[in-house]
């Protein structure tokens, strides 16, 4: 073999395990960063802040949360705003991706209304009435 | 004994690599997917918000609510709680009890799944048992003022809120 073959014998293996770590790495980071500020996690935190802040408020009471980066994942995922929260016999569930979405119970005995904020953009607003009061 | 030449000791390494790598790569998914599995814990807040919205209902401006005292008094309609959460098989449980001056039980009310009491009592004991199925709870006492045959006589208020909630991924949404 002559010197330039023996060369490109060191050269292509380390190349190769050079960018196979690289992707490995990358997989790995995109993994992670895409678990942490995924659908999973956001569904359950804007289901309990929900139900927390029903259960805290007084009736006849009007809260608006900023939900703007549950837009932004509804978005990517093809799910229009206003179906991102539904609240029916005292369950708040929040979907945000395509598989489902989550549930949890609020203890109080009110009406809820949940629907997005037209005059400001990933702003959604919840009306707390007394039952049997039609908002 | 084995001797390899330097191709055979290349793939051999290049085998325990990929080895290393699926296992370094495993350990990262799995603690990752352990990490979001765990969820956020708000039972806590919502035994406080049981535990608030009862006494700010029972008590007002210092004084015990005339009702409280009345047979059929309806704790869930008075505080705005909705008595189907709280029927069977429930994930919260509240216990309102209320001693005169010499602690003699004047009166009791509760709702909710009725094991939790018991529960709590085993979480606030000697022994600190803590389980991560148990139930979180808030034993608070308040004195109040009560009237009496036109006398102020004062009250102690023991109340006791748990919720287990928690919480469940749904796969259709209506």
């Amino acid at each position: 073999m002559n010197k330039k073959g023996a060369a490109t014998d060191v050269i292509y293996p380390t190349v190769i395990f050079i960018i196979v770590n690289i992707i490995f790495i990358s997989a790995l980071l995109i993994f992670v960063f895409r678990s942490s500020g995924g659908v999973i996690v956001y569904e359950q935190a804007y289901a309990k802040q929900i139900a927390l802040l029903i259960d805290s408020a007084e009736p006849v009471m009007e809260i608006k949360l900023n939900m703007k980066e549950g837009m932004e994942l509804a978005e990517e995922n093809k799910i229009s705003f206003e179906d991102i929260v539904k609240i029916k016999d005292n369950v708040v569930t929040v979907k945000l991706g395509e598989r489902g979405g989550y549930s949890y119970s609020f203890i109080s005995d009110v009406d809820v209304n949940a629907y997005p904020d037209e005059s400001l953009d990933g702003n959604y607003i919840i009306i707390i009435n007394k039952p049997n009061i039609e908002a | 004994m084995i001797f390899l030449n330097k191709k055979g000791g290349e793939k051999l390494l290049s085998i325990w690599w990929i080895f290393a790598l699926a296992v370094i790569g495993a350990g990262v998914v799995l603690s990752v997917l352990a990490y979001h599995s765990v969820g956020i814990d708000i039972r806590e807040v919502e035994a406080n918000i049981i535990y608030e919205k009862i006494v700010s209902c029972v008590v007002k401006q210092g004084f015990l609510i005339d009702e409280l005292t009345e047979k059929d008094f309806d704790v869930f309609e008075k505080c705005q709680l909705n008595k189907e959460i709280f029927g069977e098989g429930s994930d919260f449980y509240f216990n309102i009890q209320i001693f005169n001056e010499t602690d003699y039980l004047m009166k009791e009310v509760e709702g909710g799944d009725f094991s939790f009491e018991k529960d709590c009592e085993i979480q606030e004991g000697e022994e600190g048992v803590t389980a991560k199925y148990y139930p979180k709870c808030v034993r608070e006492r308040e004195v109040a003022l009560y009237y009496k045959d036109n006398k102020i006589e004062e009250v102690t208020l023991e109340i006791l809120a748990a919720s287990n909630q928690a919480g469940r991924k749904v796969s259709v949404v209506r």
